[in-house]
């Protein structure tokens, strides 16, 4: 195995960036697998549902969890790969924009972001409050 | 093989350019529809006609995003540094669009579907006019080759971009009131088909007259451009343009608007066409041509294998999608916007 050592300063990543997205998205993932196992041999043994709340519970959670294993991945091959955008051929200095106002961009696009969310969150408990919606018959 | 990638990017552009601008113009009729009450009739037409379809148009810009970096990846930077302002706000009003129209079938009060709409149809019709002002950039040699290498206001701020920003919001309105005046009909709502009837014709004038008037503005601000509309190949498709122009108003007289869908789409397809012949042999007029621009054999050969193979999934389905919106069959009860609000 290669170390790290036999790169130059100047072009590793960011180490610890890299390590503990990685470290989140594989615990995260053994979590998830523990947590369909639980559900596979209680099935498989007496047929039923588990009946722990606990059970229940990390289902609920292991939604979001899973989104989070997700970007975690995504961040490691990202930062992962700095400082190059293209893997021995362009550094990410050469191929960033040269136009101003990239801050204001990024800015804005969290602002964004944040205003969505908050649209989602409200969309979601309104549809809460609903009665559930059945397949209408023709 | 550089030509049959610009073919495929030919072809997303003037899909988009039918397809969804006339979206967007739904919204521009949306937006002039006027009060709650008086324009709810309208906004519901508008709202039926596009939930099937809904955001489904933007695979077409996303196709041309894709080819355009794969194929010609030096124009797709000198492009986007360059005009990053109005591509960041089209960008933007893509994402508010497409959450203000789904968020308002959700509203529980008219105020709250009063403000989501009036997101929902400014940025129909700011998406239209920036990517008009982008293109109207590239078409009159405002984009010059590299890293952000043009003016980052005057290559979308100037005479040939407001033109043609303007001129894809209204050709856009004037799609929607075509295809909109047919829905109307379907759905067995005549005054609905009258006002979007008068819509159509009105907007079908004032498309016109901005197009002749535009070749002045063209004249002075991009005479290159000019020169290519105004003779060989590039006048021909202006000549077909105007004259599936004339048919269409003359359709939409007579109230038959199934045709009218065909020859008023036939209309802008030939100026997006035109306008690719009128820069031939420049991607990026003065700088980079065709030829200079494209990618590797190995990546363009890639490309057209991958959009072949893509082809096979996306074609049966979007046809599948719109043969379906077409016959009717996803057809919702038609229903005033304002309604389910005053009980």
């Amino acid at each position: 195995m290669t170390g790290l050592e036999s790169v130059p300063a100047r072009d590793r990543p960011p180490v610890n960036v890299v390590r503990f997205a990685f470290q989140t998205m594989v615990g995260i993932g053994t979590l998830l697998a523990l947590l369909g196992t639980v559900f596979l041999v209680t099935w498989l043994r007496k047929r039923r549902l588990p009946r722990s709340r606990w059970f229940y519970r990390a289902v609920t959670v292991a939604g979001p969890a899973a989104l989070v294993a997700l970007i975690c991945g995504w961040v490691t091959t990202e930062v992962g790969r700095q400082p190059w955008i293209v893997y021995g051929y362009m550094r990410t200095e050469q191929a960033v924009t040269a136009a101003d106002g990239l801050e204001v961009g990024y800015a804005f696009l969290v602002a964004v972001y944040v205003a969505l969310g908050a649209a989602v969150v409200w969309l979601l408990r309104r549809l809460t409050r609903r009665p559930a919606e059945t397949e209408v018959q023709r | 093989m550089a030509e049959v990638c610009l073919g495929l990017v030919m072809l997303g552009i003037t899909a988009y350019a039918v397809l969804g601008s006339a979206d967007f113009g739904a919204g521009f009729w949306d937006l002039t529809a006027g009060g709650a009450r008086r324009g709810g009739r309208l906004r519901g037409m508008v709202q039926r006609s596009m939930s099937p379809v809904w955001e489904a148009n933007h695979v077409w810009l996303i196709f041309v995003l894709v080819i355009v970096w794969t194929a010609f990846p030096t124009a797709f930077g000198s492009i986007f540094s360059t005009l990053s302002i109005p591509l960041f706000v089209a960008a933007i009003g893509i994402i508010f669009r497409g959450a203000a129209f789904a968020l308002r079938g959700q509203a529980a009060t008219i105020n709250e579907a009063r403000v989501l709409g009036a997101l929902f149809a400014t940025s129909s019709v700011l998406i239209p006019f920036f990517l008009g002002a982008a293109i109207g950039g590239i078409a009159s040699g405002r984009v010059r080759l590299g890293n952000a290498a043009g003016d980052p206001v005057s290559s979308w701020l100037n005479p040939t971009s407001v033109l043609i920003g303007v001129m894809a919001v209204l050709s856009g309105a004037y799609l929607a009131a075509v295809f909109l005046a047919g829905d109307s009909e379907r759905a067995g709502q005549p005054d609905l088909v009258r006002a979007f009837r008068t819509r159509a014709l009105g907007t079908a004038v004032v498309n016109g007259a901005l197009a002749i008037g535009g070749l002045f503005v063209l004249r002075e601000d991009a005479p290159e451009l000019f020169d290519g509309l105004t003779s060989g190949a590039g006048l021909v498709m202006v000549v077909l343009s105007a004259l599936a122009g004339v048919v269409t108003l003359a359709l939409v007289w007579g109230g038959r608007y199934g045709p009218a869908r065909i020859t008023s789409a036939a209309a802008v397809a030939a100026i997006v066409v035109g306008w690719a012949l009128a820069q031939d042999p420049y991607l990026l007029p003065p700088d980079l041509t065709l030829d200079e621009a494209a990618a590797s054999d190995a990546t363009l050969s890639a490309t057209i294998i991958g959009v072949g193979v893509g082809s096979l999934i996306l074609a049966p389905s979007l046809w599948f999608l719109y043969r379906l919106v077409l016959r009717g069959t996803l057809d919702q009860e038609y229903e005033p916007l304002d309604q389910r609000f005053h009980p």
